[in-house]
C-alpha cells in the first residue's frame, strides 16, 4: 500500500496519494518521523490551492496547542500571504468544540455566554468537586443503608481513598451517564446469593481440583467462613481473604483468574451501588456549572457531542460550514472526541464532511487522558482506501 | 458639510503640543476661556492632563470630556435630569423580562441560569447606544425566531421597562442631542482629539461638533493599514489623510516564561531609574490583562511607584471579596471555613466593643486544636477549650486551681471574641433571611459590610498607605449594595430571596473598577488599548505573543466578529477591539519612545511552548536565557536580591538576612546549609544522647525531613475541616492502641487466674473488648473531627474491626502468648550508641524464643532488602531490645534461648498478613552499618534533601520558598556527585 514518494512543494518527498484527492476522506497510518504533519500540511495546501476550497471550510485538529501553531506556521510558509487562514480552524478539538458551543450556546442548553477553565484550572477544580461529591455521598450514606453497606465494602478493600478518583472518572464523561441506563444495582440479598452460589461451585472448579492439598485446605477454611457469614457485608472480607491467600500464588491460571473472579464478586455489587449514588451528584454539579456558565475542559466535548446528536438542524449547519476535517495524531483520540468527529463525518446523515485522519498506532501518549488507540485501528480497518507512510524522515539511513 | 482641517501629529507628546496650540488659538487673549477637550477612551486624557501643563504652562479653563458626557451637558434638562441607568437597574429589568411571559420561547430553557442574566446585562451594555437606530438592532437580531433575535428582544423589552421608569441611557442621550440647536454647539470651544476610534454611535454627534467654527481637530496620523480609523476620520469630515509616519523597530527580547519576562522588564525599569531616568518617563504596556497583576506586584516588590489606568474586577478588591464571602456565609452557613475566609480578608475595622484587629492566625490554630469545624461546633467551643486546658494541666501536673497562665488567658479571651463575632454574623444573617424586600435586606447587608470594610472616612485614614483603587473599589461596593434596593422598583421588581441576592451580587462584583494613578513620579502601567497616546520615553510592551497581541478574535453569539450593516455603525464589535490593540502597537512604533517588546517562550498555563506575535516577524530577537541570568546579570529587584548579588552585609533584620543568605545559596555552585549542609554542632548529637530509631530512619529517607521535626521541632497537622475520611496515620494509631490495650489488660491479670491467651472464651471476649476499646478511642478522636465524615467512619470502622478480628484469629492459631504490649525500652546499644523505643508487641513462642511484632496498617511486602536501603531499621533493633530485656519480660535469664525473631503484621483489607524478617548475620551487619552512617551524617550536620516522590512533599520541602523543583535539582546534583565519587573509589 505504500506509494513511492514524490517531491512536494515543501521540498519534502510526499507520496502522490497525499494530494491526489485532497477533498476526499482518507485514513493514514504513519510511523514515527514518517512525515505525518508534512502530509497533513501538504494535503490542506492542495485543497486550498488546487481544490479552490475556501479556508473557512477547513478544520485542522491537533492534539496540542503547540502542534496547532506548528501546522499554522507551516501552512503560512506554504501558502504565503495570498491566502488568509484566519477563517480556518486550526487548533485542538477542545478549542473547536468551544467555538461550536459559542456559536450555538442556547441550542446546546447553555447560557448565551460562558467561560471555560483551561486544562490546568479544570484539573484543580475537578479535584475540589470530587471532594465535595464524596462529602455529599457520605451525607447520603447516613440516610441510606444500601450506600452505607457499599461504602463498607469499599473500606474492606482499603478503597475509600479511591472514591475521588471514581468521581473524576464519571465527571470526565458525565453526560454519558445520563444518556445510558446504568446497570441497576443489585440488592445486597441478590449479591449475597450470587456469592454463595459461586462459593458452592468453588470445589468443582478444575483449578481447585488441581491445587495442592495445603492450598485446598486454605480455600476450604476461607469458603466455610464466608458461607457462615451472617450477611453479604460480613461475607465480603472472608472472600477477600480467600483472594488474598491466592495472592501468594502465581497470577497465572488457575490462581489469578480464580482470585479475580472472587474479588469481582465481592466488589461489583458495591461498586454498582456507589455508581448509582454518585452519578446524580456528579450530574447535578455539571448542571450547576452549566447554569453558572462556567464549563470545565471536558464539558466542552460532552456538550458538543450532545448538541450534534440531539440537534440535527445544528449538525447540518456545522456540516455545511466545516466541509473538511483534518485530524493529526488520531491515535490520541478518546471515545468522546471520536464521537464528535463521527457526528460530522458519518454518512448516516446527509452531507458528511470529509476527514483526513493521520496517526501512529504505536505512538499513543495520552492513555492517561483516556486516549484509545483501538479507535484509530478500527477507523483504519474500516477504510478500504487507507494508506501508510513508512519513510522515516527524522533519522538517516545509517541510524 | 465642510471639510475639516485637522492637525496631524505623531502619537505621544506631539498630541499634547498640538492640543495646547489648538486650545491657545481658541482661547485667544482670554487665557481662562473654557475649552472642552473631547477624547476617546483609553489613556489619552491621562496623558494630556500630565503633559499640557508642561507644554503650555497650564490647564486653566480646560475640561476633559468624553463625547457622551458632553452630550449629557447639552441635552434638554428633561433628559439630563432623568435617573441614570445603573447595572442594578439593568439587571433588574432583564431579570423581570426573563421571568415574565415576555420571555422569548428560544430562551425558556436557559432563562433561570445566572449566566444567562450576566450575558444579557453585558449585551445590554454593548447595545447601550444602539437603540436610537432601530434598523441596526433589527439587522443585529437577524432572522425572526432565531436565538440572537430572542436575545435582542429581551434587551429591547428590558430597556422599554426602564424608559417607562424614566431611566436615561446612552441611547436616550444621543437621541436627545440630535435636537440640540446648532447655535448651542457653535458657542462651544472644542478640541476633538482623535488618537483612537470613538464609539461608532457617537460619530454623528461628533461630526456636528467638528463642523463648528470653534472646533479644532487634532489627530494622530493613522497607519496605512488602519482602515477603521481612516474611515472614521472620513466620517468626521477630514479630507486626505497624510502618509503614515515612519516607524522604528523595537528591541525584541525572548524570555523563558511570563514570570521572568515581567521580572526582567522590571529590572530594566529599575536600571533606568538608577541611571536617573524619571519614573514618569517609563511605561509598561500589557498586551493582555493577565499581565497587569504580575507587573504591578513586581514593581511593588522592587519598591518602584506605579500608576495607571489598569482595570480590576470588583471581585478582586478587598471589598469585593468581603461582599462575596458575606453572601456565601448568608446562603450557606457560618462554619469555620466560611467565617475565617471572611475574617481574614479585612480584619482591621473595630466592631463595637470587640475592637480590632481580628487575629485570624491565632484563632485558626486554636480552632484546629479544638476540632471546631462545623457551625454546630461553636456551641461546644468553650467547653472544649476548658477540657483541653484541664487536660493540659493534668498532663503537666499543675494545680487545677492555679490562676490561668498567660497562654490560657489569651486562648480564652481570643475564643470569646471569636464566638461573639460569629454570633453577630448569625444575627445579621437572621435579619437578612427574614427580609421580605430588597430594601430591608440591603440595610442588613450594608451593616455587615461595614463591620468588615468600615466606613469611608475610616478607610481614608486606615487604608491611606494602601493602593487608592482599593478605597475606590470599597466605595463602589458600598454603592452597589445600597443600589440593590432598586430591585424593589415596580415594573422591574425582582422578588427577594437570599439565593437571588447571591446571584445578583455575583453579577455586580464582576464589573470593572477603574484604578487611578496613585502617585506622581511613577511608572505607568497601561493596557495595550490604552497605549495609543501614552507619553513615555521608555516603553516596555510585555506579552507580545501569538494569540495575545493581537488577541485572537472569538466567535460570539451576541456580537460576532463581523457585524452586519447597519449594526456595525452603532455597535462596537470584537474586531474594533482587536484593531485598537494593533493601532496602539503601530502608534508606539511611530512615537519617539524607545520601545522594548518582550515575549515568553513557554507558558505552562497555556500548554507549554508559546510563540512570538506575528507583529514581530522579521525583527531580530535577543534571548534572555533563564531566571538565574536575570538575578546574576540583571538589576536586583528587591532589597534582598541587591544585598545577595552585591555581597553586602546586613545586620538590622535577621529575617531579611536569612532571605539574602538563601538567595546567595541558590547561586552557589557548592552545597550550602540551604541544601541541608548545616555543619557539625554539639547539639545535633550530644554525647550520651539516647536515640529513637524512627528518627534515624527519617534521616535516611530525607535529611531535611529529619532536620525540620527533630532539630527545629516543627510539626505539621492536617486541618480537621479538610478530613473526609480517617487519615492513614490516625488509623494506625487506633489499631496500635487496640492491640496494646487488649494485651496489657490480659497481662495485668494475675498469672494464675489468667485465661489462656486467645483460647475459647477469651478469644470471644477479646473480640468484644476490641470493639469497645476502638469505640472509646474513636470517640475522643471524633470530637476533634479527625475521623472524617460519620458515614465514612462507619464504613472504616467495620473494616478496621474486621482487620483486627482477623489478626486476633490469626494470632489464636499461632500458639504464642504476649509478654508485653507497647514495651518501652531504653539504653539498648548499636555500635556504642544507646537507643530507646517502643515495641508494639513481644510474644513468647512455644520454642522459647521471643518474637517482636510491628503492626502495620499500610501495605507490607516481602522484599529482598528488608532494611529498605537503611530506611527500615526498627525490627533488628527491637529484636535486640527484646533479648536485652528478656529477664524483665519473662522472668528467665537470657542464656540458652534462641535469639528473638521479628516480623511485620499487616492489619488491613479486613485481613492479616505476616512478613517475617530473617535477622541473620549479614542483615545485622548491614543494620549496624546503616545506623552508623546516618548517625555520622546527623552529627556532621548533613541534612541533604532527597528528591521526594510525587505528591509526597512534607513541610520541609522548599525551605526557602525559592522553588521546590530547583531545590530537588540541586539535591540530585549534589547526591549524584557523592555517588559518583563513591563509585570511582
Amino acid at each position: 500500500m505504500t506509494a513511492p514518494p514524490t517531491d512536494s512543494p515543501n521540498h519534502v518527498l510526499l507520496p502522490d496519494w497525499v494530494t491526489a484527492d485532497p477533498g476526499g476522506s482518507l485514513s493514514v497510518s504513519a510511523g514515527a518521523g514518517s512525515g505525518k504533519t508534512t502530509s497533513l500540511v501538504g494535503r490542506v495546501a492542495a485543497l486550498i490551492e488546487t481544490g479552490g476550497v475556501p479556508p473557512s471550510e477547513l478544520v485542522v485538529i491537533t492534539f496540542t496547542e503547540k502542534a496547532a501553531r506548528e501546522v499554522s506556521h507551516r501552512l503560512r510558509q506554504r501558502l504565503g500571504n495570498v491566502v488568509s487562514l484566519d477563517e480556518a480552524y486550526i487548533g485542538t478539538i477542545h478549542g473547536f468544540c468551544q467555538s461550536l458551543l459559542r456559536r450555538y450556546p442556547i441550542e446546546a442548553g447553555l447560557p448565551p455566554r460562558f467561560t471555560t477553565a483551561d486544562e490546568l484550572t479544570s484539573g484543580a477544580l475537578a479535584d475540589e468537586r470530587a471532594a465535595q461529591v464524596v462529602q455529599e455521598l457520605y451525607n447520603k450514606a447516613a440516610k441510606e443503608p444500601a450506600i452505607e453497606h457499599a461504602l463498607t465494602v469499599m473500606a474492606s478493600f482499603g478503597a475509600m481513598m479511591f472514591l475521588p478518583d471514581l468521581v473524576r472518572a464519571i465527571d470526565n464523561d458525565w453526560l454519558r451517564f445520563t444518556e445510558v441506563e446504568l446497570d441497576r444495582p443489585v440488592s445486597i440479598e441478590v449479591a449475597h446469593s450470587t456469592v454463595m452460589r459461586m462459593l458452592g461451585q468453588v470445589t468443582m472448579d478444575p483449578r481447585y481440583v488441581s491445587a495442592s492439598q495445603a492450598m485446598r485446605n486454605k480455600i476450604d477454611t476461607a469458603v466455610a467462613v464466608a458461607k457462615q457469614a451472617f450477611d453479604f457485608v460480613d461475607s465480603v472480607p472472608a472472600l477477600a481473604r480467600v483472594a488474598t491467600k491466592l495472592n501468594t500464588y502465581p497470577p497465572t491460571p488457575p490462581w489469578g483468574p480464580l482470585r479475580d473472579t472472587m474479588r469481582y464478586a465481592c466488589f461489583q455489587p458495591a461498586l454498582d451501588r456507589l455508581m448509582a449514588a454518585l452519578v446524580p451528584l456528579v450530574v447535578d454539579a455539571a448542571h450547576g456549572r452549566i447554569t453558572r456558565g462556567e464549563l470545565s475542559f471536558d464539558d466542552l466535548l460532552v456538550l458538543t457531542r450532545r448538541m450534534l446528536r440531539t440537534r440535527p438542524d445544528i449538525r447540518t449547519l456545522v456540516r455545511a460550514r466545516h466541509r473538511h476535517l483534518f485530524v493529526d495524531e488520531f491515535q490520541d483520540t478518546d471515545q468522546v472526541q471520536f464521537d464528535v468527529l463521527t457526528e460530522l463525518t458519518s454518512s448516516v446523515a446527509p452531507n458528511p464532511a470529509s476527514m483526513f485522519a493521520v496517526g501512529d498506532p504505536k505512538q499513543s501518549i495520552y492513555g492517561f487522558r483516556g486516549a484509545d488507540v483501538g479507535l484509530f485501528s478500527s477507523l483504519l480497518a474500516a477504510d478500504p482506501s487507507r494508506q501508510e507512510l513508512t519513510v522515516n524522515r527524522r533519522t538517516s539511513a545509517d541510524v | 458639510m465642510n471639510k475639516i482641517e485637522a492637525s496631524w501629529v505623531r502619537p505621544g507628546r506631539g498630541v499634547a503640543v498640538a492640543v495646547a496650540a489648538a486650545v491657545s488659538e481658541l482661547q485667544g487673549p482670554d487665557r481662562l476661556a473654557e475649552v472642552i477637550v473631547v477624547v476617546p477612551p483609553g489613556g489619552t486624557a491621562a496623558t494630556l492632563r500630565r503633559l499640557l501643563p508642561q507644554v503650555s504652562g497650564g490647564v486653566a479653563g480646560i475640561r476633559f470630556l468624553t463625547p457622551i458626557d458632553l452630550a449629557v451637558e447639552l441635552v434638554d434638562s428633561s433628559v439630563s435630569t432623568m435617573r441614570a441607568v445603573t447595572t442594578q437597574l439593568q439587571l433588574a429589568a432583564i431579570t423581570a423580562v426573563l421571568r415574565s411571559d415576555e420571555c422569548p420561547e428560544a430562551l425558556l430553557g436557559v432563562r433561570d441560569h445566572p449566566a444567562t442574566i450576566d450575558a444579557l446585562v453585558d449585551m445590554a451594555l454593548s447595545l447601550r447606544a444602539a437603540h436610537v437606530h432601530e434598523r441596526a438592532l433589527t439587522a443585529l437580531a437577524g432572522e425572526p425566531g432565531s436565538v440572537r433575535s430572542a436575545l435582542v428582544e429581551v434587551v429591547r423589552r428590558a430597556r422599554q421597562r426602564l424608559v417607562e421608569l424614566r431611566v436615561r441611557d446612552e441611547s436616550a442621550t444621543l437621541a436627545a442631542v440630535e435636537d440640540v440647536d446648532e447655535s448651542v454647539l457653535a458657542a462651544l470651544r472644542v478640541v476633538l482629539v482623535v488618537t483612537d476610534t470613538f464609539h461608532p454611535a457617537q460619530v454623528g454627534f461628533l461630526r456636528r461638533v467638528a463642523d463648528q467654527s470653534q472646533c479644532r481637530l487634532v489627530s494622530i496620523v493613522p497607519a496605512a493599514t488602519d482602515s477603521s480609523l481612516i474611515r472614521q476620520l472620513g466620517e468626521l469630515g477630514c479630507g486626505e489623510v497624510p502618509q503614515s509616519p515612519t516607524t522604528t523597530a523595537p528591541r525584541v527580547v525572548s524570555c523563558p516564561d511570563p514570570d521572568e519576562e515581567v521580572r526582567q522588564v522590571v529590572r530594566w525599569c529599575a536600571a533606568l531609574i538608577d541611571d536617573g531616568v524619571p519614573a514618569d518617563d517609563i511605561a509598561v504596556i500589557c498586551a493582555a490583562q493577565s499581565y497587569r497583576r504580575p507587573v504591578r506586584d513586581e514593581l511593588q516588590r522592587a519598591g518602584i511607584a506605579w500608576s495607571g489606568g489598569a482595570v480590576e474586577k470588583l471581585l478582586g478588591s478587598v471589598a469585593g471579596q468581603v461582599l462575596r464571602h458575606l453572601v456565601d456565609g448568608i446562603v450557606g452557613e457560618w462554619d469555620r471555613p466560611n467565617v475565617f475566609r471572611l475574617l481574614s480578608v479585612a480584619p482591621m475595622y473595630p466592631i463595637g466593643d470587640l475592637g480590632a484587629p481580628r487575629r485570624v492566625g491565632q484563632w485558626t490554630t486554636l480552632c484546629r486544636s479544638l476540632g471546631l469545624v462545623s457551625e454546630a461546633d461553636w456551641s461546644a467551643a468553650t467547653a472544649r477549650l476548658e477540657a483541653a486546658q484541664s487536660a493540659r494541666r493534668q498532663r503537666w501536673g499543675d494545680d487545677p486551681d492555679d490562676a490561668p497562665s498567660r497562654r490560657e488567658a489569651a486562648d480564652t479571651q481570643g475564643l470569646d471574641r471569636l464566638l461573639k463575632l460569629v454570633e453577630r454574623l448569625r444575627n445579621q444573617t437572621g435579619r437578612i433571611m427574614k427580609a421580605k424586600t430588597w430594601a430591608a435586606a440591603t440595610k442588613a447587608l450594608g451593616s455587615m459590610l461595614e463591620d468588615h470594610i468600615g466606613v469611608s472616612t475610616w478607610r481614608e485614614r486606615a487604608w491611606a498607605d494602601g493602593p487608592a483603587w482599593q478605597r475606590n473599589a470599597a466605595d463602589h461596593v458600598e454603592h452597589l449594595v445600597a443600589g440593590l434596593a432598586e430591585l424593589d422598583l415596580d415594573g422591574v421588581a425582582v422578588p427577594f430571596t437570599a439565593s437571588t441576592m447571591r446571584q445578583v451580587v455575583g453579577t455586580l462584583v464582576d464589573t470593572p473598577v477603574r484604578r487611578r494613578g496613585d502617585a506622581a513620579g511613577a511608572v505607568s502601567i497601561a493596557d495595550i488599548g490604552g497605549a495609543v497616546c501614552i507619553d513615555a520615553r521608555h516603553v516596555f510592551v510585555v506579552g507580545v505573543n501569538e494569540g495575545v497581541l493581537p488577541a485572537t478574535a472569538v466567535d460570539d453569539l451576541l456580537l460576532g466578529r463581523d457585524l452586519p450593516e447597519p449594526a456595525a455603525s452603532v455597535i462596537e464589535g470584537p474586531r474594533a477591539r482587536a484593531s485598537r490593540a494593533e493601532r496602539a502597537w503601530n502608534a508606539l512604533l511611530a512615537s519617539d519612545a524607545t520601545v522594548t517588546a518582550t515575549f515568553a517562550r513557554t507558558d505552562l498555563r497555556r500548554g507549554g511552548e508559546v510563540y512570538p506575535s506575528p507583529l514581530l516577524v522579521g525583527m531580530s530577537i535577543e534571548r534572555h536565557e533563564s531566571h538565574a541570568d536575570g538575578l546574576i546579570n540583571g538589576q536586583a529587584l528587591t532589597t534582598s536580591e541587591r544585598l545577595a548579588r552585591d555581597d553586602l552585609a546586613l545586620s538590622h533584620s535577621s529575617r531579611l538576612a536569612r532571605r539574602v543568605d538563601a538567595l546567595r545559596a541558590r547561586l552557589n555552585p557548592e552545597a550550602t546549609e540551604f541544601d541541608g549542609i548545616v555543619g557539625p554542632h554539639p547539639s545535633l548529637a550530644p554525647p550520651g544522647k539516647v536515640w529513637a530509631i524512627t528518627a534515624v530512619e527519617r534521616q535516611a529517607a530525607c535529611g531535611l525531613g529529619y532536620f525540620g521535626p527533630h532539630v527545629l521541632g516543627l510539626t505539621d497537622e492536617t486541618d480537621p475541616a479538610a478530613i473526609l475520611s480517617i487519615e492513614p496515620a490516625q488509623r494506625g494509631t487506633l489499631v496500635h492502641a487496640v492491640f496494646e490495650l487488649v494485651a496489657t489488660e490480659w497481662l495485668a491479670l494475675a498469672e494464675e487466674g489468667r485465661p489462656p491467651w486467645l483460647h475459647g472464651d477469651h478469644l470471644t471476649a477479646t473480640h468484644e473488648r476490641a470493639i469497645e476499646v476502638l469505640d472509646q478511642l474513636a470517640a475522643d478522636i471524633g470530637s476533634q473531627h479527625r475521623l472524617g465524615h460519620e458515614a465514612a467512619w462507619a464504613a472504616e470502622r467495620v473494616h478496621i474491626l474486621q482487620s483486627i478480628a482477623a489478626a486476633l484469629d490469626h494470632e489464636a492459631s499461632e500458639g504464642s502468648r504476649p509478654v508485653a504490649g507497647e514495651h518501652s525500652f531504653s539504653g539498648v546499644e548499636v555500635g556504642g550508641v544507646a537507643f530507646r523505643g517502643k515495641i508494639d508487641r513481644i510474644d513468647l513462642m512455644p520454642h522459647g524464643a521471643l518474637r517482636v511484632t510491628d503492626y502495620k496498617t499500610g501495605k507490607v511486602t516481602a522484599s529482598k532488602d528488608p532494611l529498605s536501603g537503611g530506611q527500615s531499621l526498627q525490627l533488628p533493633l527491637y529484636a535486640r531490645a527484646a533479648d536485652h530485656d528478656r529477664a524483665l519480660l519473662t522472668g528467665s535469664e537470657n542464656g540458652g534461648w534462641p535469639p528473638a525473631t521479628a516480623r511485620y503484621l499487616q492489619v488491613r483489607d479486613a485481613g492479616v498478613k505476616a512478613v517475617e524478617v530473617a535477622l541473620d548475620a549479614a542483615l545485622i551487619g548491614a543494620f549496624e552499618a546503616y545506623v552508623a552512617q546516618w548517625l555520622d551524617e546527623i552529627a556532621a550536620g548533613q541534612f541533604s534533601p532527597q528528591p521526594h516522590p510525587p505528591n509526597g512533599r512534607c513541610l520541609m520541602c522548599c525551605v526557602d520558598s525559592l522553588g521546590v523543583e530547583e531545590l530537588a535539582e540541586r539535591a540530585r546534583h549534589f547526591s549524584g556527585r557523592a555517588n559518583g565519587s563513591e563509585e570511582s573509589e
